[in-house]
């Protein structure tokens, strides 16, 4: 899909938004978005680098970085602990955790002016921008409160399904909305974002997306935490006590 | 011009026949295929190292950071309670000795007063004892000096008399 200002008057092609083109690698049996993959190897190698140069000396009283990350943690961690729960929400935190800081990134990385790395087709873009992307993400949170819940009550996790054959459909519904809405969301507000800011610049080149893009910074880091907290509120239900509320 | 609304229309139609276009071949909004996968990979793998190189580490030094804290506030708890104790043990010993102070005091007062009223009593007496003798010698002084006097007016009366009676004998 390629929108083009051609079509304004009869002039030559000056800027384009693109959207839906790959750089497609073929790695064995797959074959691969290549942009990406670039991004989200980005984004790993900064996550990766910022907490291992900042973890190397922990110190009891911390200082610089570590005071940072340990910001960080605590910020994570209460989205876990306040969805899942003082008791447990402890070995849940690297999957909240990993969500928000990886969906925030991603997010964040798509504001940078990406477009001045050529690749040979495509362009470089946040990797939530993918829909593979966030499918991946909610199929992860989908099998993780899956799994939490398996533990929890067994098979029990799946006796509301057959407690009344109206509300079945409805919890079969919700087993398929769920991961739908959340990849759908995150992926329609990065690419929405992407393609204004695109649009934008197209039209009036400099100064009027500025705060447009300030603006999705924060958005940004709304759908990391709304990605993040839904997993933690969906596993939270799944490791709930029952016994608590009947 | 860019405002006008058949300008927007035409957009659309465009992108609409552009993304036909494009799904027509491979690729698309909507592609899915190996992306996923590796998508998956990379996040588990992401996951994997934060855990070991952030999750970890920062959990265990805030964990030992608290356990620390609790420790010390602990024992800054049980020295201030003991010096709380300490404090109430003086503070009683204090009253006490002070109890006792006054007690020594009452007591000297009284042994003071007592000694003081014995030694009064004796002055009295001793005064007493004085008056009595002084007016006894006074007395005695007096019986001796009447009797002399006595003596000595019998003396004086006779020498008179015979004086008396010799100048009129003489004369008649």
């Amino acid at each position: 899909m390629e929108l083009a200002l051609a079509t304004l008057g009869n002039q030559p092609l000056i800027a384009a938004v693109e959207v839906g083109k790959h750089l497609t690698w073929q790695l064995g049996p797959l074959s691969v978005h290549g942009q990406t993959m670039i991004t989200t190897w980005v984004v790993m190698l900064l996550l990766i680098g910022l907490t291992f140069i900042g973890t190397r000396k922990l110190q009891r009283v911390p200082s610089g970085l570590q005071n940072f990350l340990e910001y960080a943690y605590d910020l994570l961690a209460s989205i876990a602990r306040n969805q899942i729960g003082e008791k447990q929400y402890r070995s849940w935190v690297p999957l909240i955790g990993t969500i928000f800081l990886f969906v925030l990134f991603a997010n964040w990385l798509g504001q940078l002016p990406l477009r001045l790395f050529h690749i040979p087709e495509g362009e470089l873009a946040s990797p939530t921008n993918d829909i593979n992307t966030t499918v991946a993400l909610s199929l992860i949170a989908l099998v993780s409160y899956i799994y939490a819940g398996l533990r929890k009550s067994g098979f029990g996790y799946f006796k509301h399904y057959f407690e009344s054959p109206i509300l079945a459909a409805v919890w079969v519904l919700e087993f398929f909305t769920r991961p739908l809405s959340l990849s759908i969301r995150l992926f329609g507000n990065i690419l929405a974002e992407e393609l204004v800011v695109a649009v934008l610049i197209l039209l009036v080149p400099i100064l009027v997306p500025v705060p447009l893009m300030i603006l999705f910074l924060l958005t940004g880091a709304i759908q990391a935490l709304v990605f993040s907290t839904l997993t933690a509120s969906y596993v939270g239900e799944a490791v709930e006590d029952h016994d608590d509320h009947h | 011009m860019l405002f006008d609304p058949g300008w927007a229309a035409h957009l659309l139609l465009l992108a609409a026949e552009e993304a036909a276009a494009v799904e027509a071949e491979s690729g698309g909004l909507f592609d899915f295929g190996g992306t996923l996968v590796l998508q998956i990979v990379n996040f588990l793998l992401l996951m994997t190292i934060l855990s070991a190189v952030f999750y970890g580490p920062i959990s265990r030094v805030i964990e030992e950071r608290s356990e620390y804290i609790r420790s010390n506030a602990g024992s800054a708890q049980r020295r201030f309670d003991e010096a709380k104790a300490l404090a109430d043990q003086y503070e009683q010993e204090l009253r006490i000795t002070r109890l006792e102070a006054q007690q020594v005091i009452a007591a000297a007062e009284a042994e003071a007063q007592k000694i003081r009223a014995q030694q009064l009593a004796e002055a009295q007496r001793e005064a007493q004892e004085r008056i009595a003798q002084a007016q006894a010698d006074l007395d005695r002084q007096k019986q001796a000096a009447l009797a002399s006097l006595s003596g000595e007016v019998e003396a004086i009366s006779r020498t008179l008399s015979e004086k008396l009676l010799s100048d009129s004998g003489r004369r008649f």
